[in-house]
C-alpha cells in the first residue's frame, strides 16, 4: 500500500514532464495566469514594527488559550473536590503569569511597545 | 467519561536544576531591562554564572532522583546525569568567556547571557527527557536560543549567514523530529518512551499490520533529526559554516552542550526501541554506517580546511562519529544477549560500562573543546590560520595549551595518558569486547588520518616563523585595550589552566568522573513498575 502510494506520487511527478507537450509563452509563464497582471515585485518592504506587534499578539494570544482551558478545568466540580487541586492550579498559573509578566516588562523596557 | 484531575507528585530535587535555570534566565531578562548598558554588562555574567552553578550543584548533590520523575516525562540515569553535568560545565565556560566577547564585538549583553542560560535549560531538559513532546519542547528551547546566539553579532555578515543557515536547516531537522514522534504515537499509541519500551517488549512480535513499518519510520525520522543536531555525516553540512560564523564562545557551546544533550536523548530514545527483536539488526547496521561515514569524512575533510574553527567543526563531526560506535554497541546489546554471546555478565552491568565509556568520552571531548576553543578565543582572529603561525614565539603558553588540546583530540597523547586517549581507548575496548572489531579498526585508522591535521597545526604553531610586522591586529584587540582588557582576563586564563589540568587528571584517573554518578545511581532498565498505571 505504502509503496504503491509513494510510487504513484513519484511516478506522476517524474514522468509527466517527459510525456506532456510543452509550449511555453509569456502569458503561461506568469505567476498567476488569471486575474489582473502583477504590479511591482512581491518583495516589498514592510515596516519592522508590524513584526513586533505580530510577535506580541502571538504571545498574548497563546496566553489566552492556556488560561481559558485552565479556568474551565477549575469549574468542574469533580476537579474542585480533589484535595489540594485548586491550590496547586493557582500556584502553577501564578508561575506561568510571572514568566509572562517578566517578558512583558522586558519588552516594555526595551521599547518594543513604542511606535515612532 | 470525564475523569477527575489529580495533584501530581513533584520531586522538588528533580526539578531544582530546571527551576534555577529558569529563574536565572528570567532574572537576567529583568536585570537587563532595569539596568543600563554598562550595568547589565557587569551584573548579568554574575547572575547567569550563579544560576548555572546552582543547577550544576543540584545535579551533584547525592539525593538527585534516579528513574522517572515529573509524571514520567523525565528519566534520570547515570548517563543523562553525567551528561547534564557536562552540559552545565560547557555553559559555565561559555559564560566565563562572555564579558570579553561582549566587549570585543559590542554585543547586547542582556540577550547574550539570557540565551546562554535558556539554552542550558533546554539542553538539560532534553538530556533528561523521556517523552517525545517534552523532548521536542526542550529541543526547541535549546535550538532557538542557539540560532539567536549564533547571529547575535548583527554587524558581521558571516555571523548572520551562519545563523540563517543554522535556522533554516535546524527548523527542517526539528520537523523531522516531530514527524517521527507522530509516527511513534501512531504505531505504539504513546509518546512516553517507557511505555513504548514496554509495548515493544510485550507486543513487538505481533504488532498490527503496518505498525512495524511505522515504528521503523518513527525511529528513522527522529534519528535523522538528532543526527542533524549531532552534526553526523551526512547531516553535517551546516557545521563548518556555523562554527566559523558564530562567535567563538557560542561555537564552543554548540559543539559541546547541544551535542551532549542530543546524544543523551538519543540514548534514551534508542533504549525505548531496544526491547524490539527485529529492530536490532538493521539499526545496528545503519548506526554503524553513520559512524563510519562521520569518522572518515569528518577527518578527511578537516585536512583541507584553512580556518581553525572550520577544522574543529569537521573534527567534531569525526569525534561524534566515534561516539556512535558506542551507540551501535548499545543497540546491538539485547540481541547479543539473546544469542548467548555474553558470558557471565548481566546486561545491566554491560549497559553501565558502555554508559561510562560514552560519558567519559563526552566529558573528555567537552574539556578538550573548552581548551581548544578557549585558546582560539583568547588569541582572537576568528580562527584564521595567520594568527597561529609561529604562535609559540609570541604566546608560548597558548601554543603549548593548543598543542595539548590537539594531541588529546587526536588520541595520540598517551604518555602521560590524556582524557582524549582514555576516552577513545574505552570506546574501542567496548566495541572489541562485543565482537565489533571491524568498526574499532576503522576508528583507529581514521584516528591516524586525523593525526595529520592535528599535528600540522602544531607544526604551524611551533616551527613556522611568525608573520612579520604587518601586525596581526586581531579582531577585537583594540576594543579590549580601550576597555582595559589588553592582556586578556584572569578568569579565562584560570579556566584554560583548569581545563588543561583536567585533561591530564581525568586521563590518569577516569574513575573520578564516572564515579560522580555511580554513588547514587545504578542503571536500571526501565520496567513496568516505573510506567504510569
Amino acid at each position: 500500500m505504502f509503496v504503491v502510494a509513494v510510487g504513484f506520487g513519484v511516478f506522476s511527478l517524474v514522468v509527466s514532464p517527459f510525456l506532456g507537450k510543452m509550449k511555453p509563452n509569456p502569458t503561461k509563464l506568469e505567476p498567476y495566469e488569471c486575474g489582473i497582471p502583477t504590479v511591482g515585485t512581491a518583495r516589498s518592504q514592510i515596516f519592522v514594527r508590524f513584526y513586533l506587534v505580530a510577535l506580541l499578539f502571538l504571545l498574548f494570544d497563546m496566553e489566552i488559550v492556556y488560561i481559558i482551558v485552565w479556568a474551565l478545568a477549575m469549574t468542574y466540580k469533580a476537579n474542585a473536590a480533589v484535595p489540594g487541586f485548586v491550590l496547586y492550579s493557582m500556584i502553577v498559573m501564578a508561575i506561568y503569569m510571572a514568566i509572562l509578566l517578566i517578558g512583558l516588562v522586558y519588552e516594555w523596557k526595551k521599547g518594543a511597545l513604542e511606535w515612532n | 467519561m470525564e475523569t477527575a484531575a489529580y495533584v501530581p507528585a513533584i520531586n522538588l530535587h528533580g526539578i531544582l536544576p530546571f527551576i534555577s535555570l529558569l529563574a536565572g534566565g528570567m532574572l537576567c531578562l529583568a536585570a537587563d531591562a532595569m539596568s543600563g548598558k554598562e550595568g547589565s554588562r557587569r551584573i548579568l555574567p554574575v547572575i547567569s554564572f550563579v544560576a548555572l552553578a546552582a543547577a550544576l550543584v543540584s545535579f551533584l548533590l547525592p539525593g538527585y532522583p534516579t528513574g522517572s520523575f515529573l509524571e514520567n516525562t523525565f528519566y534520570s540515569d547515570s548517563f543523562s546525569r553525567l551528561g547534564c553535568i557536562v552540559i552545565l560545565v560547557s555553559a559555565i565556560a561559555t559564560t566565563l568567556m562572555g564579558p570579553r566577547q561582549v566587549i570585543r564585538r559590542n554585543l547586547p549583553s542582556g540577550e547574550y547571557y539570557t540565551l546562554i542560560v535558556f539554552a542550558a535549560l533546554g539542553m538539560v531538559l532534553l538530556a533528561l527527557a523521556n517523552e517525545m513532546l517534552s523532548a521536542f519542547v526542550a529541543l526547541e528551547i535549546m535550538s532557538l536560543s542557539l540560532y539567536v546566539l549564533t547571529g547575535i553579532d548583527r554587524r558581521s555578515g558571516k555571523s548572520a549567514e551562519a545563523s540563517f543557515k543554522y535556522f533554516i536547516l535546524g527548523a527542517f531537522a526539528s520537523a523531522f523530529f516531530v514527524f517521527g514522534s507522530g509516527f511513534l504515537f501512531g504505531s505504539t499509541r504513546t509518546t512516553f518512551l517507557a511505555d513504548a519500551h514496554n509495548y515493544f517488549a510485550t507486543r513487538g512480535g505481533n504488532m498490527p499490520e503496518g505498525a512495524e513499518m511505522w515504528a521503523f519510520i518513527a525511529f528513522g525520522l527522529v534519528f535523522v533529526g538528532l543526527c542533524f543536531k549531532l552534526s553526523l555525516a551526512p547531516f553535517h553540512m551546516w557545521a563548518p559554516d556555523v562554527y566559523e560564523g558564530a562567535n567563538t564562545p557560542t561555537t564552543l557551546y554548540i559543539a559541546t552542550g547541544s551535542k551532549v544533550a542530543a546524544f543523551a536523548f538519543l540514548i534514551h530514545f534508542a533504549h525505548a526501541f531496544s526491547s524490539w527483536q527485529i529492530f536490532t539488526a538493521p539499526v545496528t547496521f545503519i548506526v554503524g554506517l553513520i559512524a563510519v561515514a562521520s569518522m572518515t569524512w569528518g577527518n578527511i575533510a578537516a585536512i583541507v580546511q584553512s580556518n581553525l574553527k572550520r577544522m574543529l567543526a569537521y573534527s567534531s563531526v569525526a569525534q561524534t562519529g566515534y561516539m556512535m560506535i558506542a551507540v551501535m554497541v548499545l543497540v546491538a546489546l539485547p540481541s547479543l544477549q539473546a544469542a548467548g554471546n555474553l558470558n557471565a555478565t548481566t546486561i545491566a552491568n554491560d549497559t553501565t560500562l558502555i554508559y561510562n565509556a560514552i560519558s567519559l568520552y563526552l566529558a573528555g571531548y567537552t574539556i578538550i573543546s573548552i581548551l581548544a576553543f578557549g585558546i582560539a578565543f583568547h588569541i582572537g582572529g576568528e580562527g584564521s590560520m595567520a594568527a597561529y603561525r609561529g604562535l609559540f614565539h609570541r604566546k608560548p603558553f597558548a601554543a603549548v595549551g593548543m598543542a595539548i588540546a590537539m594531541f588529546s583530540l587526536s588520541g595520540l597523547g598517551f604518555l602521560p595518558p590524556t582524557i582524549g586517549f582514555i576516552g577513545k581507548f574505552y570506546l574501542f575496548k567496548e566495541a572489541v569486547r562485543f565482537n565489533m572489531t571491524g568498526i574499532a579498526v576503522i576508528g583507529i585508522l581514521t584516528s591516524v588520518i586525523a593525526a595529520f591535521y592535528y599535528l600540522s597545526l602544531i607544526v604551524t604553531m611551533f616551527m613556522k616563523a611568525p608573520d612579520e610586522e604587518n601586525g596581526i591586529e586581531l579582531a577585537g584587540r583594540r576594543e579590549e585595550r580601550i576597555a582595559g582588557l589588553g592582556g586578556g582576563d584572569a578568569i579565562v586564563r584560570v579556566m584554560l589552566a583548569t581545563a588543561t589540568a583536567l585533561i591530564f587528571v581525568l586521563g590518569l584517573y577516569p574513575g573520578l568522573f564516572t564515579g560522580l554518578a555511580a554513588k547514587a545511581v545504578t542503571t536500571k532498565p526501565m520496567t513496568t513498575a516505573m510506567v504510569k498505571k
